[in-house]
């Protein structure tokens, strides 16, 4: 057991002493290796150990938060100085007590051998990546490639003591032929065994091979397929809109639609915090109810929000497990595929785009679902099923409830994306959507 | 302190490090969030460790760590110099200074102030709104307030300590109409300063005007029934947006040299169209500058041990010069001009903006407008993105005009400007006296590191601009 272990429990006993109730502590310790690179060479090696509590408890009905990173805290100042706060809050509109039900959880999945030796093995899978990009047009290459260790321990006043494992290994690699003609993929995994890079390698470069002589995109209504890279970034607004807290703030184009049809029937998305080859793989949430397999849109149909103990409460429902110490979120995110394989999706249009990446994906009305997203990586009309010419200038301006209701069709493999715009692990097949409206600076 | 970080330093330089530096930082932050009139989530939080960042047989290496003792930051100045061994060999050029001894504190005028009296006060805020424009269904306020620490020794002999307070109101407001809609608006506001900013920014005023603003918009606004070409009056909401966005970010020498190329993208910028190339209409100068005292992008020093200094990145429509770092500076072989920053300990310091704005002139809004014979005013804005060179961009106007013969018509809704950088520069004819800042936190990097800034501007003129 770590020092700061040993300071979590007692600042519990001392809270507790103090009289706080509903006491959770989670204490994570983080080892992060991330390397850095660009212009064919690596830009900057990272390594960090940090250790963190996060805390929330309650006080006659009133809740505090905390976070400390200084873990060379004083235990009985710092509950003083929390207590105080918190006596001078008033009681929360809804307040949930924590069980203390005995739970069946997953089992806990060790770091394997190979993962153990992020520092020493990463930087020689960079220069690999970065040399096999190398070849035909492809002149530069820029990346990130990440590993990161961290162990969870949960403890409560109402008696849990948990403890999890959760590793990451991700790659996002961006390939030019040349300043413009740009191709980039992205992987994530819980082991670093199975971080497939030279698949990344190769989405990457052959989509920055026939990124080229790039036409000014017209501005109308498409028929598109996106990649996997798009279309998780899409996925995971989806994903976020049906946090209940979100519902709560306002900030979703879910409010009011629970068991009614948000989408094309094509689309099912669920969360699966017990795949053992991801990264979000979740014994508990940080209020330890178990995490569950989840469908979130079934056929079409939005079947749950994501809920904490206290949303549930409000909205006269059962936690799903997807607790975070505030608010509830996805832990992952899958779209389950469709029948098509990926050269016969492209034949279902006559004329219409491939999207590849995305950035920058902004509400005009998150209520309304209005948004527009800038396109990156690779814009390429299509012909009679054929790619034809590389474009540039487009942005994605439309209604998320009007995208999700013309997917028309999915591949028949997933794709596990991680990376800057989408930072919820994201498994998503290549779609086909209908009539979607693109829009250009003229 | 300042010893254990002179003793690494001195350590890292004793395993053959060319250059050492270790940056300590104490953060603590408290927060308060109410939704709709009731208390949500109040919390509070403490950052504190150090990054050490080394030049080792000319490559970087960079390691953190929150544990505070000897044996700890030799264990993480090792780890700096092992990962820098391990990695494939760079020619890093540094650009190195000579020594800074300073002592850097800004106080705010009023410091503390009791939880429940923030809370009550927020609460009539949001009963002000609420008796405003009861349509205005959503309403969330975030308050934080925080107090940052930094110490910086470094391997020239430099010892340099900041200290500040940073305060950031951010408050959430959606109105809803059955038969007309939807309407939404966020707000921020903030700066290195104390609660003094409530009475400066007339809060309360603010946010009854901003639902007064929601209800009009819903009760009289239009779709702009003719598509086409319109002169634009553009509000310094926005054009510190464009100030940030389309010149800032572009104008970082890493994003331009290729260094962030992978998440941020590069630039339409290229060094050899410094004080060369027309850009813009002579009229314009954009500026960023970490000298405004008090702004959210201020400070002393930056987080490479450089005096802060303000610069011009464009002057009379001209590029002047580039946000630069050590890494970045030396690889030019010029001096840095001090943008480097990071925003936790254990973040590398990257090449940041501070505050950055476009230079006020003379002309009034009226004057502008009287000068239009058709063309939109866009006096705020919902939404906008731009492309990853920073051409392509897009602003969804909230609060926007027809103007037609010199005269506001009427309200407009949902009118995008998406034009490119070039274009917009170049038509830019008039600008305006009321240069304001609007706080924001930019993000760059990997991991992403959020960095509170300024955007400012004046209202702007602009011809010929396609609307849809």
């Amino acid at each position: 057991m770590s020092e700061l272990d040993k300071k979590a429990e007692k600042l519990l006993l001392a809270l507790q002493k103090k009289g706080a109730e509903d006491i959770i502590l989670k204490i994570s310790n983080v080892e992060d290796v991330l390397i850095r690179y660009a212009n064919n060479e690596v830009t900057i090696p990272v390594y960090s150990e940090i250790s963190n509590i996060d805390l929330r408890f309650g006080y006659k009905n009133a809740v505090l938060l905390s976070t400390i990173n200084d873990v060379m805290f004083d235990v009985e100042k710092t509950s003083e100085n929390l207590i105080k706060i918190a006596s001078n809050l008033k009681e929360q509109e809804v307040y949930v007590k924590i069980p203390s039900t005995k739970y069946e959880y997953p089992p806990l999945i060790e770091v394997d051998e190979e993962t153990k030796k992020i520092s020493e093995l990463l930087p020689a899978v960079a220069e690999e990546v970065i040399n096999r990009s190398l070849k035909g047009r492809i002149k530069k290459v820029a990346g990130t490639l990440e590993g990161k260790i961290e162990k969870i321990r949960v403890i409560t006043s109402t008696g849990y003591d948990l403890q999890d494992i959760r590793t990451t290994i991700m790659l996002n690699h961006r390939c030019f032929s040349n300043s413009t003609s740009t191709g980039q993929w992205a992987y994530c995994a819980r082991s670093i065994k199975d971080l497939d890079y030279n698949l990344v390698v190769e989405k990457a470069t052959q989509i920055a091979e026939i990124n080229i002589n790039q036409k000014k995109i017209e501005a109308g209504n498409y028929d598109i397929v996106f990649s996997p890279m798009i279309f998780a970034s899409l996925m995971e607004h989806v994903a976020l809109a049906a946090s209940a807290y979100n519902i709560e703030l306002g900030l979703s184009f879910f409010i009011g639609k629970l068991n009614s049809k948000v989408a094309s029937d094509k689309l099912t998305l669920y969360e699966d915090p017990h795949d053992h080859k991801s990264p979000a793989y979740s014994r508990f949430d940080d209020e330890c109810i178990p995490t569950r397999k989840k469908d979130v849109i079934k056929n079409g149909i939005l079947i749950t929000y994501l809920h904490n103990l206290r949303t549930a409460k409000k909205f006269g429902t059962e936690s799903t497990g997807n607790a975070g110490i505030v608010f509830p979120l996805p832990f992952n995110v899958y779209i389950k595929e469709g029948d098509y394989k990926e050269e016969e999706i492209f034949k279902e249009i006559k004329r219409g785009l491939f999207l590849v990446n995305n950035w920058y994906l902004r509400f005009q009305n998150y209520i309304t679902g209005d948004f527009s997203t800038i396109l990156r990586d690779g814009i390429f009309l299509i012909e009679n099923g054929e790619i034809k010419q590389a474009l540039y200038g487009g942005r994605l301006s439309e209604n998320f409830l009007n995208l999700l209701n013309s997917i028309e069709g999915l591949t028949n493999i997933k794709y596990p994306i991680k990376w800057w715009e989408v930072n919820i692990p994201t498994y998503s097949p290549y779609a086909l959507a209908r009539n979607l409206r693109i829009t250009t600076a003229e | 302190m300042e010893d254990l970080l002179r003793n690494i330093v001195d350590y890292g330089l004793s395993q053959g490090a060319k250059y050492v530096e270790a940056r300590y930082q104490f953060l603590t932050g408290n927060f308060i969030s109410i939704k709709n009139g009731v208390v949500d989530n109040v919390g509070n939080y403490n950052i504190r460790g150090v990054g050490i960042r080394v030049v080792f047989q000319d490559s970087i290496g960079f390691s953190a760590t929150n544990i505070i003792n000897k044996e700890s930051l030799i264990n993480a100045c090792n780890n700096a110099i092992k990962i820098a061994r391990n990695s494939k060999k760079r020619n890093v050029k540094f650009d190195y200074w000579r020594d800074y001894h300073d002592i850097c504190i800004v106080k705010p005028k009023v410091e503390n102030r009791d939880i429940e009296e923030i809370i009550n006060e927020f609460k009539e805020n949001d009963k002000r709104i609420v008796e405003t424009e009861n349509r205005t269904v959503f309403r969330v306020f975030f308050i934080t307030k925080q107090e940052e620490e930094k110490l910086f020794v470094n391997s020239e002999g430099s010892v340099i300590q900041q200290k500040w307070p940073i305060i950031s109101l951010f408050c959430s407001l959606a109105a809803v109409d059955h038969q007309k809609g939807f309407v939404q608006r966020f707000l921020h506001d903030g700066g290195k300063k104390g609660w003094e900013i409530i009475s400066e920014i007339e809060y309360e005023e603010k946010l009854k005007n901003e639902a007064k603003i929601l209800g009009k918009i819903l009760n009289e606004a239009e779709t702009l029934k003719e598509k086409g070409e319109y002169d634009v009056i553009i509000d310094g909401e926005i054009t510190g947006l464009i100030s940030h966005e389309a010149c800032g970010h572009p104008f970082e020498a890493d994003r331009i040299l290729g260094r962030e190329a992978a998440q941020g993208g590069e630039s339409y910028l290229n060094l050899n169209m410094l004080n060369k190339e027309k850009l813009g209409s002579e009229l314009l100068n954009i500026v960023d500058d970490p000298t405004i005292e008090k702004s959210s992008g201020f400070y002393v020093y930056d987080d490479e041990g450089i005096p802060a200094r303000k610069r011009y990145l464009i002057k009379d429509g001209i590029p002047n010069e580039v946000l630069l770092n050590r890494e970045y500076a030396g690889y030019l072989s010029t001096k840095s001009n001090s943008a480097a920053r990071a925003t936790y300990y254990y973040n590398e310091p990257l090449i940041r903006m501070a505050n950055t704005y476009i230079e006020p002139k003379d002309f009034t809004v009226d004057e502008m407008i009287e000068d239009v014979k058709r063309g939109i005013y866009l006096k705020s804005y919902m939404e906008w993105n731009i492309d990853d060179r920073r051409w392509n961009q897009k602003y969804t106007g909230l609060e926007c005009y027809l103007i037609e013969n010199g005269q506001i018509k009427k309200m407009l809704k949902n009118v995008a400007l998406e034009i490119t950088t070039g274009h917009l520069f170049k038509n830019i004819d008039a600008i305006g006296k009321d240069l304001k800042f609007t706080p924001g936190n930019c993000g760059k990097g990997e991991p992403m590191q959020g960095i509170p800034v300024w955007f400012g501007g004046p209202t702007i003129r602009v011809r010929k601009v396609w609307i849809k």
